[in-house]
């Protein structure tokens, strides 16, 4: 023997709306009220009562939960924003390793830059004192 | 019978869209007595508007619980109903109803919608008067007028000749 009961969650507890012995009509039923907004969940269990055994089984056959899509609204929305952080955390240290590596260029092409000058004093002060001792040099042998 | 969309019609599984005609008829009552129930466990019978249910109306029906009385009265029924069962009178007992009607299929399961107080509905097939096999589908739910006891039962049945292919 099977039932089929339509229920719907109320003040926090499902409470049972109707009963139905008709498959299809159940499940139309409960699908036309989960589309309305009187009930923030609805759901269908089906009832299989066994008479030789005195027992029964129970399942949920359709379940349609706003606060459910609510949650997975939020949920997805979180990790959108989630996504969009990490997109934007992507975007930051991509900008500052470019930042550095420019930095480093220019600091590397002041150094040469730097070094040159060094190179160009110092060799021209030895040049210059090379130039003085052999002036020297040649008024000294000039004299003798 | 002919003309009204709900009126009794030819059934087969080529017109399996047409099943939706009952199911329009029980959802629509079903809907009804959400609303006039509001918060509150059962809807109140002095409620009940015939004129708020339109065109559905006719296959609607209302009992009469007695406490202490197994035989509940048939207070209310519409046009088509009283059609189908061979025009009753009304208010008639329960048990005044042939068994070979839709309204007489119909109101078998008042006991299990008074023991747990929340609307059934039930389908199935039967023979008329004719021999011809009706399949059937209904509601049947419970009113109040102080919103604790069972006062009334408002009900709602339609069905189509089945024909054999």
């Amino acid at each position: 023997m099977v039932a089929f009961e339509l229920q719907t969650y109320q003040g926090g507890a499902w409470r049972i709306d109707s009963l139905f012995n008709d498959r299809k009509l159940a499940v139309m039923e409960a699908e036309r009220l989960s589309k309305g907004d009187r009930y923030s969940a609805v759901r269908l269990v089906e009832e299989n009562y066994d008479p030789r055994t005195q027992s029964s089984t129970s399942k949920v056959i359709f379940r349609v939960s706003r606060l459910q899509d609510q949650r997975e609204a939020a949920f997805e929305r979180q990790r959108q924003v989630q996504v969009e952080v990490e997109e934007t955390n992507r975007t930051i240290r991509a900008a500052a390793s470019e930042h550095k590596a420019q930095r480093l260029k220019r600091r590397r092409q002041g150094e040469m830059a730097n070094w040159i000058s060094i190179l160009v004093i110092r060799g021209g002060g030895i040049l210059l004192i090379g130039i003085c001792l052999l002036y020297g040099l040649g008024r000294l042998a000039g004299k003798f | 019978m002919a003309g009204d969309a709900l009126d009794l019609a030819e059934a087969g599984p080529e017109r399996e869209l047409e099943a939706s005609i009952e199911q329009r008829l029980i959802g629509r009552l079903l809907d009804e007595w959400r609303a006039l129930r509001g918060h509150s466990a059962l809807p109140p019978f002095s409620r009940i508007d015939p004129t708020a249910l339109g065109e559905i109306w006719p296959w609607c029906y209302v009992l009469s619980l007695t406490p202490g009385q197994d035989d509940p009265v048939l207070v209310q029924a519409g046009a088509e109903l009283l059609r189908d069962a061979g025009g009753i009178a009304l208010p008639g007992p329960l048990s005044g109803l042939p068994p070979s009607s839709l309204i007489g299929q119909a109101v078998l399961h008042w006991p299990g919608v008074v023991e747990r107080r929340v609307p059934i509905s039930t389908g199935g097939t039967y023979p008329d008067l004719a021999g011809r096999t009706i399949r059937y589908r209904s509601v049947l739910m419970p009113l109040s007028e102080d919103g604790k006891g069972i006062t009334h039962l408002l009900g709602a049945a339609n069905g189509r000749v089945m024909v054999a292919i």
